[in-house]
């Protein structure tokens, strides 16, 4: 019965090999693809890195229907397989190429020939791929409401332009690391892309206080935003971006080495549903700051993890003022030396579900695991 | 065959030891072993000069080092630490010179009140240098042999100098000249099975 | 509960490493609990210190995670490349002889995922830590070897013509190659002459042909391996583990070259000197010494140097070394060695001397040299028996002179030795033909102990072993009852050890284990 049932292609609409990565090859795409022929909605081959361009060639004909493929990792493939997704896939909506660092602009330009219905594309770390390619796949693609584009030097201003201008629907954009993406990228987007709610622009260090500027005037929906390692911003820029972006839930600064007690201030006192908020390496940060977050009216509803590893000017008193924040399920304190492990011990006392995480052991020791020992230990296996 | 450190010290009429100057060589132990193990050859010296009879010589067997202690009469003691390797008669012979040469720079009045920061006798890191050179050492036995080594006393463990009811554990938990992490150093090291402390 | 400080460890160590990619020392701290709430990673002057307490979190983190990836039978997350890199080493770093680690690296190799270089520099780290880690040391034989296939599979087509006149055809055109492009920074002797200089000019040729990635890897890290191998060696005692990886390097990836063996030899000798009792570094010198033997001719015809001439000056050596460090029973070894030396390269024919003919398999070619040497040394102008005599009053002036009683008696003890006949056997036991739940020391002792009683069948299990008895070598998979038929016919003496009629003198038995986990050599005699 259930071979039989296996046999039906029908049964087979997603198909996700990524558990069995290290042994799927061509093959084995080959049979699946066969058997599901037109049924197959959805195939992840994450992390499959023996799958070559033929065994794709031979899915994209046969699935004609796959609206959804993952193909990160897969670091044999041309784009010659692109090629074939763009001449058979034309339902395809969500494709995932990152990783894949043999493709070029001729893939892009390939899937906007056949693929005009795609809404989500992540091309992160193909590092061929330059504004060129972005330009040519937007024009077409006009549905694209997620782009993920993670280190790629060769995307600029321009690319992201590009993007924002043919694709206002855009919901998140996520061009960390991206070094040449800067102001001009985001006032772009903030002009055209007013429905924007994700926003990662991490390592993109040219970025200045005048995109958060910018995404205060465009982007009020906005509901996350990471900014990691953005030296150049400081509270004035998140002053008029809090003012405007009453929706920001998670936000993630860290290393914005310039941003003070005050931006702390202006999140308090604008941003009340604030669940997640990332504080690593700021170390100007004091416990007055910690103050106004402790006192926000978002504190005790939302906040639910803050990380303030790495604030060397917190103490034990920036805690006390924590004592409030029912709903903090997790607190990152690594290397803020002037915490003790009293301080600690009272912060529990009042938020007893409080996960915190600092050098020192944890209240509750994990039980030592036993039996794994003489796996590790030659000389433990003899005594 | 390695020295490891020269130590010159003043035993008063009263036993109270007090170290003069002393010399490391510690470049074969590891970057951050290098303060503990520089606390312990001071503090090894010291117990040593203390529990050493005037004018008597000893080396003790401490593992693979050998300590080679000489009190002399007028309470000036030297110790010197190599390894199992380095001849013994050979590092008497640095003792003698050693004290000679430090009585020369400053006379027997002065010992009990120098402060060892005042001591200024740069020869004795030179003659730590100079005699790691098997070479070196070869040559000074060849030149100076009055040395009668049958009259020093050999001892097989630091713990065979100790007095009776004294432990060397507890010296150490003791010891003021040991840091603390010295001394977590000490414990550590003495579980011998150590890969099984680590995990 | 996992404890949540792992993956900050695990970062903090790959921020250190980031931070600074040339960290060449680390140790664990004694620091047994977080004193405050800070970093447990110590970086100072590219040492990295770690806390004692954060070493066990580390480990598990980073151990469980490798190992719950590696588990083919449960599914697992998906790690990237670089992750995997990182939680090879962390692992390593803890404990060097995890091997499943190591292998995750060589497939991460394999896949051109992690470079070579760096996979090199974090042995090279561990070995300041672990020096005498036998995982480490195979590793890092792999990754040489690899080196040194790429460097030759690529050049052997062209280099095909031109190695006529080596006796070890492409492969050893090719690595002399690579001896010379390092010429300027390796440690070579006073003796280059003119024929040194031709070779040079057709290595450099063949060398222009290696792929250039891998050559010039091999290149830069060949000499620092023989460094490696030094620092090892100094920071532990006895370390065979690095003498017998360095002869390894000079055996296949220098191939012997006589420019690296005599560069070897002259390095060595100021270790041995600051290390007289430790046998190990004598050892290689015999390595070297015996590696130079069978290579005789060559050595006369490239250096103009006979093989008769360094023994020579290997006794002067150890003589004098004897006399500065007495007592020390190493040196009395070494000497022993050198004197078979010698005697068997003055003999043309061990076997029908007197009684007190020194029988060596292992320098036997090294009597061919007799016939060509020019330079004649003092060991070349005295039969054996005028030496013999030479070294026995040497060895009587000891005996009377020295005043340290365990001197005198490692004197006697050579006297008596080198006034009868010796035979010296080296096994070589593989060690995939080792039954894998026995120690290896089990394993020679047995040996030891079946030869003298004379029962060679019982208690042994050791499947593959070679034995070299005078210029006699048994192959694998002989037995050992034939082996022990074989030499008894050739030598009536070694019918009965037991018995006291005829029984032989078991002058050296020398048990050398390449690349095993103890490696010992035994010394033992009793009366004729």
């Amino acid at each position: 019965m259930w071979n039989v049932l296996a046999l039906d292609g029908s049964n087979w609409q997603r198909v996700d090999l990524f558990e069995f990565q290290k042994d799927v090859e061509g093959p084995v795409v080959e049979n699946l693809s066969k058997r599901c022929g037109g049924f197959l909605k959805s195939l992840s081959l994450r992390g499959c890195q023996v799958i070559t361009d033929q065994a794709l060639q031979i899915f994209a004909e046969q699935c004609r229907n796959i609206e959804a493929l993952n193909l990160n990792n897969c670091k044999k493939i041309t784009d010659l397989t692109c090629e074939s997704l763009g001449r058979h896939s034309h339902r395809l909506m969500k494709l995932d190429i990152s990783s894949c660092p043999e493709l070029t602009d001729n893939s892009l330009k390939a899937i906007s020939t056949g693929c005009k219905y795609l809404e989500h594309i992540d091309i992160s770390w193909c590092v061929n791929m330059t504004d060129d390619g972005v330009d040519i796949l937007t024009k077409a693609c006009p549905r694209i409401a997620v782009f993920i584009c993670r280190g790629l030097q060769h995307i600029t201003d321009y690319g992201i332009e590009q993007l924002a201008i043919h694709c206002s629907n855009l919901k998140k954009l996520n061009v960390q690391g991206c070094q040449n993406v800067g102001d001009e990228a985001i006032a772009a987007v903030s002009n055209h892309c007013r429905g924007l709610v994700s926003l990662c622009l991490s390592n993109c260090t040219r970025v200045t206080d005048t995109a958060l500027q910018a995404l205060g005037t465009g982007c009020h929906n906005l509901r996350t935003l990471e900014v990691s390692g953005c030296t150049h911003l400081t509270d004035s820029g998140f002053q008029s971006l809090t003012r405007n972006c009453h929706e920001l839930q998670k936000m993630d600064l860290e290393e914005c080495i310039q941003i003070t007690d005050a931006t702390l201030a202006h999140l308090a006192s604008h941003c009340h549903r604030l669940s997640a908020l990332t504080l690593s390496h700021c170390e100007l940060i004091t416990d007055e700051g910690i103050r106004h977050i402790g006192s926000s009216p978002s504190s005790s509803e939302t906040l639910t993890v803050l990380e303030l590893d790495n604030c060397p000017l917190v103490t034990d008193v920036g805690l006390e003022h924590l004592v409030n924040c029912t709903s903090l399920q997790r607190i990152e304190l690594y290397d803020c030396q002037l915490i003790t492990r009293a301080g600690i011990r009272r912060l529990r006392n009042r938020l007893p579900n409080l996960r915190v995480h600092a050098y020192f052991a944890p209240v509750t020791p994990p039980p030592s695991v036993g039996g794994g020992r003489q796996r590790y230990c030659k000389c433990c296996v003899i005594l | 065959m390695r020295l490891y450190s020269l130590t010159v010290a003043y035993k008063g009429s009263d036993g109270v030891v007090k170290q003069l100057k002393a010399a490391h060589e510690l470049s074969s132990f590891g970057y951050f072993q290098r303060g503990s193990v520089r606390e312990f050859m001071d503090f090894t010296s010291k117990i040593l000069i203390e529990r050493t009879a005037m004018c008597s010589r000893s080396s003790v067997k401490e593992q693979e080092y050998i300590c080679h202690v000489y009190v002399r009469q007028d309470g000036l003691g030297g110790v010197v630490i190599g390894d199992h390797e380095y001849q013994q008669r050979v590092a008497h012979t640095l003792l003698n010179k050693v004290l000679d040469e430090f009585t020369q720079r400053y006379s027997s009045t002065q010992w009990p009140v120098l402060k060892e920061s005042d001591v200024n006798f740069p020869q004795l890191q030179e003659y730590l240098q100079k005699y790691q050179n098997p070479k070196e050492a070869d040559a000074m036995t060849k030149i100076q042999t009055e040395l009668d080594e049958t009259k020093i006393i050999l001892h097989n463990t630091i713990e065979a100098v100790l007095q009776r009811g004294e432990k060397l554990d507890d010296l150490v938990e003791k010891s003021e000249g040991l840091s603390l992490q010295s001394k977590t150093f000490y414990k550590t090291a003495k579980k011998t099975n150590q890969c099984c402390i680590i995990l | 509960m996992e404890d949540s400080r792992g993956p900050r460890l695990f970062a903090d160590l790959n921020h250190a490493f980031r931070k600074d990619p040339v960290i060449d020392e680390y140790d664990f701290l004694p620091v047994t609990e977080p004193q405050n709430n800070a970093s447990p990673l110590l970086l100072v002057e590219h040492k990295l210190g770690l806390e004692l307490w954060s070493v066990r979190l580390l480990f598990r983190y980073a151990y469980n995670r490798l190992m719950t990836w590696r588990d083919r039978n449960q599914p697992s997350s998906f790690i990237d490349p670089q992750e995997l890199t990182n939680l090879t080493r962390a692992v390593l770093l803890i404990q060097p002889d995890c091997y499943t680690a190591w292998n995750i690296r060589k497939e991460l190799i394999d896949n051109g995922d992690l470079s070579i270089a760096d996979d090199i520099r974090l042995g090279q780290l561990i070995l300041t830590k672990f020096p005498k880690s036998s995982e480490t040391f195979i590793h890092r034989r792999w990754i040489f070897q690899r080196l040194v296939n790429q460097c030759l599979s690529s050049s052997n087509d062209s280099t095909a013509s031109a190695d006529g006149h080596h006796d070890n055809g492409g492969a050893l055109l090719c690595m002399d190659g690579i001896d010379i492009a390092l010429g300027p920074d390796a440690n070579v002797g006073p003796n280059v002459n003119g024929g040194e200089a031709g070779r040079r000019a057709g290595g450099a040729k063949v060398n222009a042909a290696l792929p250039l990635e891998s050559s010039r890897l091999l290149a830069e890290n060949l000499h620092r391996e023989l460094s490696v191998c030094e620092r090892a060696a100094d920071s532990y005692a006895s370390n065979y583990y690095a003498w017998t990886h360095r002869a390894w390097v000079v055996q296949h990836c220098f191939n012997c070259s006589l420019r690296v063996l005599l560069g070897e030899l002259e390095r060595t000798q100021t270790w041995t000197m600051k290390h007289v009792s430790d046998h190990s570094g004598f050892h290689y010198r015999q390595f070297l010494l015996t590696s130079l033997s069978q290579r005789a001719s060559r050595l006369h015809r490239q250096y103009a140097k006979s093989l008769s001439s360094l023994i020579d000056a290997e006794h002067d050596f150890i003589c004098d070394l004897i006399n500065s460090f007495p007592s020390h029973e190493a040196l009395w070894y070494h000497r022993k060695f050198v004197f078979h030396m010698m005697m068997s390269s003055s003999t043309q024919q061990p076997l029908a001397e007197d009684s007190a003919a020194v029988l060596n398999g292992d320098v036997l070619h090294g009597a061919v040299l007799k016939s060509d040497g020019q330079k004649r040394s003092r060991l070349e102008h005295h039969s054996p028996n005028v030496l013999k005599q030479e070294e026995l009053d040497s060895v009587r002036k000891t005996v009377s002179q020295t005043k340290e009683s365990f001197q005198k008696t490692l004197a006697k003890r050579y006297q008596e030795c080198s006034s009868t006949p010796i035979f010296k056997i080296t096994f070589t036991v593989d060690r995939r033909c080792t039954p894998p739940d026995s120690h290896y020391d089990p394993a020679a002792r047995d040996i030891v102990r079946v030869l003298t009683a004379g029962s060679l069948a019982t208690g042994v299990r050791v499947y593959l072993i070679r034995i070299q008895l005078l210029d006699l070598a048994v192959q694998s998979g002989v037995a050992w009852s034939s082996c022990h038929q074989h030499y008894t016919s050739l030598h009536p003496c070694f019918s009965d050890p037991a018995s006291g009629s005829g029984s032989p003198v078991w002058g050296s038995l020398v048990i050398l284990s390449p690349a095993l986990h103890q490696s010992s050599s035994m010394f033992f005699r009793s009366s004729c």
